[in-house]
Parts: structure tokens; C-alpha cells; sequence
């Protein structure tokens, strides 16, 4: 009951956030339309795609959830209830998570850049447990002239505590957005990713090594300097 | 700066600094991994006991063990919760269950007013308080390989024993200069003779009611902690400075010492002993505890014992104690852990909160 009730607290929580990050754009792009987007055929002008080039960045913030899925050893382990096994629970509540994100184009469609993010949740004994990803992000824009649907994929380290325990991990994370043109400068969107992560055994190399696997979704709001 | 010697951007440093942060907080001590953890981990009752209990001592009679730890909880062997226990009374309030130990179905107790035994039941055992003793009991324990006898450390006042199943103490007469030594901490019969340690020396004696000899090959640098034997004239003992001596009817030999690890302490202090299995546990003052094999009892593949539950891994060890198949270790303020005795013996043994 109290697992159940944490669930729903935490999945009301993440879907709150990611449905005001959803309505709070969508409001804003059918306000600007038309004053100083980029372009609206009200205006009678046809719509046209921004052009972007090498060197210029932007700035990508993101809020959402992950769902933790399994986990993967590479040697069975003994589980509590006594079973062997390589695909285990990840025995965590539903992650909240953020990130901020700068990319550079290098082309105008490709991108390069840094991301710092944070990810929050409990294990079921309400251990708290969080993570710090440090990532270089690389991605493939498709531009349209009302949406931009970046195509990325991170590669980098997670820092990751439970308890007083912290860890590295080495993380890769593809995903995609979908964003709309709220404004020449702002986009406002969501980005569904999945979190891979490799947790080598940096004690014991006897021990396994360990794969987190999470899929996420999050309201995505950017910024076009 | 040495970044900048070697022509390093601020960027570079800053890449520098998260790779030092990386390599720094992925080469803690041999705890299991996070991922690891939360797939064995298994979930707590929440009716469970708290965590933050000092632990004195844990019994199985009759069906249900029970705990120690200032209140008294018990559980049905295969259940996961525990209910409270009534104490001994003074007046109309329950005394601090200070330490406890079991002879055949009955429990007895120390409180910081003399020692009380009863048939042991699980909710509202019907305590009587034992003759020859009063005062703060800081310890009451079944002497190990004598488990008739039951030892009492008062606080101040010495060591008592009973030989009735705790129903009367007796005083167990220590040398002047070992009461002037410190307080007793352990004890242990090895099949032939007592061990006993009591602050910085090691005594022995056939038998408790004639005076006790001090072992005079044991060092007397720092306070006697656990005795454990494993067979007549074949006993160790720890020491408050890390150390672990074997002592036989031949040899001293200090096995090693558990070196401390963080370099901002000099010693790590260990308490208490137990076997299981090939394996032999040495609980610590803050450093949860060391595990080595027993056969060789070759302290260079001493390892650090719990490896997966951090309320263990920094704990004040007080006791350790096995019920068949699992092995309980009770804490200062860290409440009681178990595990299962063929898991407590791989070196990925993980801990459950009790």
C-alpha cells in the first residue's frame, strides 16, 4: 500500500510537471504566432525554416521522468527470494529528472555540446538515490519551419550515490524531441530518451558489471542564441 | 599552475576536474556497486525494528527470536515483524534491556538495575529478578563453549557469574590489578580453561572461583577487546588498536592489524568475534567489520566484511550472534542486520535491515 501510494505520488508529480511543460509552450507559441514568430501565413508570407550555421548554439532545458525498466548483470545474481538471475529489478521509484544543455551547430544541421543533468528517486526501502550525468552530446537536427526535431545521443559518466555509497558509471543516452517554434529564439517541446548506463564493478573485478536501463520523457524548452 | 603548464584551457581543467572527481569517488572501498545493491535489495517491513537501535544482544527460543536494544521486540522465525516485549519493571516503568543471553527457554536480562530472568515469551514474559547482583549491567553473556554459564559485567562493580540459568550471580574474583586495568569485555571457555580480557591484559583459569592468571606474554599497549577459540590453548584476541594475536600453549603471534581506511585515523577498534563457517567476522568501532578465513586465519586477505548495506559498512559493531541459518550483527545506533549463513560467507553478501 505505501509502495503503491508512492508510486502515485511521484508519477502524479512527474506527470503534472511534464503536462505544465507541455501547456505552458503551447500557450505561448498560440500567442506569438503571428507577432514576431518566424512567420505565420496569416501574414501572408509563406513559412520558412530558420537557417543555422557554424557557431551558432543553443540552450536546451529539459523536465521530466524516467521510468528505471531492469537491470542487466553480465553473471546471474542471487536475488532475495533466493533465484539466480541476469535481468533484475531496479527497485526504484519513478525518477524526476532535469538537465541543462548547450549545443553548438557545426553545420546547419548538425550539433555538438555539453549536457549537466540530475535524476531523484527512492529505492523500496525509501533510501534516497540520485545521479549527476556529465555528458557530450551530439545531434542531427531536422528543421521544418514550425518544429525542430533534434535527434541526439550522449555519451559520457554518471555520478551516482544511494545512501553514502557514491559510483561512476559510464552513461550513453539516445533520444529525440519534438519541439515547435514558439518564437525565432524559443522552442518548446519533449525529448523522449533512454538512459543507458554501465556500472563496471570498480571494487572487486570479480564481481559483475551492471547496466541501468531507463526510458524518460521530459518537457523541453530552448533557446536560440 | 600546473594545468597551465602544460597549456591546459580553462576548459581542460575543467575536464581535468571531473576526471579527478570520477577517479576519486570510483575507487571507494570494496562496497558493492549501486546497481548491485538495488537489484538485491529486498524491501523492509515497515513494521520492522527502527533503525537507529544499539543493539545489545540477540536469542532464539522456542520459535521466536528475540532482540535486545534498550526496549525487547521479538519474531517468529520466518516472519518479518517484531513486536515489543514487556520488560522488568521498576514500579510502573520498564527498565533499559542492557544486554541479555538464554539458557535452554530462559531469558535473562540486564537493566541498569540488576539482572531478571523468565521463561521466554514473545509478548509479556513474567520477569524475577536474580539474586547476588545490582547495579548497571553493561553486558550479560552465555560464555562461548560453557553455554551453562552465564556472565554478568557490571558497571563499576566487576564480572558475575551464574551457573543456574540466572537465577543467582556469584562474583567472579579478578586480581586487584586487573580491575585496576580497565572493566571486563569478553570471555570465552576453550574447552579446557577460561579466557578472559579485561582492559589491557588477557587472564586464564581453570575455573572461575579460583584467581585468574595473567597471560604475561599478551602486550599490554591497549585495551583487550573479543576473545574467539577455536580448540584448547588455541584462542585470538582483539585489541583496541586494530590488532588480532593468536595465543596458544606455545606461541604469541600478532596475526596483523586491520589498517585504517581513512588516513585521518590511526587505529581502527575492534570488538567482538565470530565464526561462521570458513569464516571468521571481527566487528569494529565505525568500520562495520573484517572478514578472513578461518583455516589459515592469514590476515593479508582481510577484507572488509559488509559490502552492500551502508548502515553496516560504518557501524559500531556490538554483537554478533548465529541462529541456524542466519547471522544477526547488532549496532551502536545502526539498529540489526542479518544475513543467511551460506551468503554471510561469499564475498557478496548482502545485509538485511532487520
Amino acid at each position: 500500500m505505501i509502495c503503491l501510494y508512492r508510486w502515485l505520488c511521484t508519477t502524479t508529480l512527474g506527470a503534472l510537471v511534464l503536462v505544465g511543460g507541455l501547456a505552458l509552450p503551447t500557450a505561448a507559441l498560440a500567442q506569438d504566432q503571428g507577432e514576431d514568430g518566424v512567420g505565420s501565413e496569416a501574414d501572408g508570407e509563406p513559412l520558412v525554416a530558420p537557417r543555422y550555421g557554424f557557431g551558432d548554439s543553443t540552450l536546451a532545458m529539459r523536465l521530466g521522468i524516467a521510468l528505471p525498466l531492469f537491470l542487466l548483470a553480465t553473471d546471474e545474481v542471487e536475488t532475495p527470494d533466493g533465484d539466480r538471475n541476469n535481468v533484475l529489478p531496479a527497485n526504484l521509484s519513478v525518477v524526476g529528472s532535469a538537465a541543462v544543455n548547450w549545443n553548438v551547430y557545426l553545420n546547419e544541421s548538425f550539433t555538438i555540446g555539453a549536457e549537466l543533468g540530475g535524476g531523484l528517486a527512492v529505492d523500496i526501502n525509501d533510501a534516497l538515490w540520485y545521479m549527476v550525468p556529465i555528458l557530450v552530446r551530439g545531434g542531427y537536427v531536422i528543421s521544418l519551419p514550425q518544429m525542430e526535431i533534434p535527434i541526439s545521443a550522449g555519451l559520457g559518466a554518471v555520478v551516482m550515490r544511494l545512501v553514502d555509497n557514491t559510483r561512476v558509471a559510464f552513461a550513453l543516452q539516445p533520444g529525440a524531441g519534438f519541439l515547435w517554434r514558439a518564437t525565432p529564439d524559443w522552442s518548446f517541446g519533449a525529448t523522449l530518451e533512454y538512459w543507458f548506463s554501465w556500472e563496471p564493478p570498480w571494487a572487486d573485478a570479480s564481481d559483475p558489471h551492471f547496466f541501468g536501463n531507463f526510458v524518460s520523457a521530459s518537457a523541453t524548452a530552448v533557446y536560440h542564441f | 599552475m600546473w594545468s597551465r603548464r602544460l597549456g591546459l584551457g580553462r576548459a581542460g581543467r575543467h575536464l581535468l576536474g571531473v576526471l579527478a572527481l570520477v577517479l576519486v569517488v570510483a575507487c571507494e572501498p570494496d562496497v558493492l556497486g549501486i546497481y548491485h545493491t538495488l537489484a538485491t535489495e529486498s524491501e523492509r517491513d515497515n513494521r520492522n525494528l527502527h533503525d537507529n537501535l544499539t543493539v545489545s544482544a540477540t536469542a532464539e527460543v522456542a520459535g521466536y527470536f528475540y532482540v535486545a536494544a534498550h526496549g525487547m521486540w521479538s519474531r517468529p522465525i520466518g516472519r518479518d515483524s517484531w513486536q515489543e516485549v514487556r520488560r522488568p519493571r521498576s514500579g510502573s516503568v520498564e527498565m533499559p534491556v542492557l544486554g541479555m543471553a538464554q539458557r535452554n527457554a530462559t531469558l535473562c536480562v540486564g537493566t541498569d538495575n540488576g539482572v531478571y530472568h523468565a521463561d521466554a515469551d514473545p509478548k509479556a514474559p513474567s520477569w524475577q529478578r536474580a539474586t547476588g547482583i545490582s547495579g548497571q549491567i553493561l553486558r550479560v553473556f552465555a560464555i562461548p563453549g560453557r553455554a551453562g554459564e552465564i556472565l554478568a559485567i557490571v558497571h563499576n562493580d566487576g564480572l558475575f557469574v551464574s551457573r543456574d540459568g540466572c537465577q543467582e550471580f556469584s562474583r567472579v574474583e579478578l586480581p586487584v590489578e586487573a580491575t585496576a586495568s580497565g572493566r571486563p569485555y569478553d570471555a570465552f571457555h576453550d574447552g579446557s580453561k577460561y579466557w578472559l580480557t579485561v582492559g589491557k591484559r588477557v587472564y586464564f583459569g581453570g575455573n572461575l572461583d579460583d584467581p585468574l592468571q595473567r597471560e604475561a606474554r599478551a602486550p599490554e599497549d591497549s585495551d583487550y577487546r573479543g576473545i574467539w577459540c577455536l580448540g584448547t590453548d588455541n584462542c585470538y584476541f582483539a585489541n583496541r588498536a586494530g590488532e588480532i594475536y593468536s595465543l596458544d600453549s606455545n606461541n604469541l603471534e600478532l596475526l596483523g592489524t586491520i589498517e585504517p581506511p581513512d588516513d585521518d585515523v590511526e587505529e581502527v577498534p575492534l570488538t567482538l568475534f565470530i565464526d561462521i563457517e570458513d569464516q571468521m567476522l571481527i566487528g569494529t568501532e565505525g568500520y562495520g567489520f573484517y572478514q578472513f578465513g578461518v583455516r589459515d586465519l592469514d590476515l593479508s586477505d582481510v577484507r572488509r566484511g559488509p559490502r552492500s548495506t551502508s548502515q553496516l559498512y560504518r557501524a559500531h559493531v556490538t554483537m554478533f550472534a548465529r541462529h541456524g541459518d542466519l547471522v544477526f550483527a547488532g549496532t551502536a545506533g545502526g539498529g540489526l542486520s542479518s544475513i543467511k549463513v551460506a551468503t554471510a560467507v561469499k564475498d557478496t553478501g548482502t545485509w538485511d535491515w532487520e
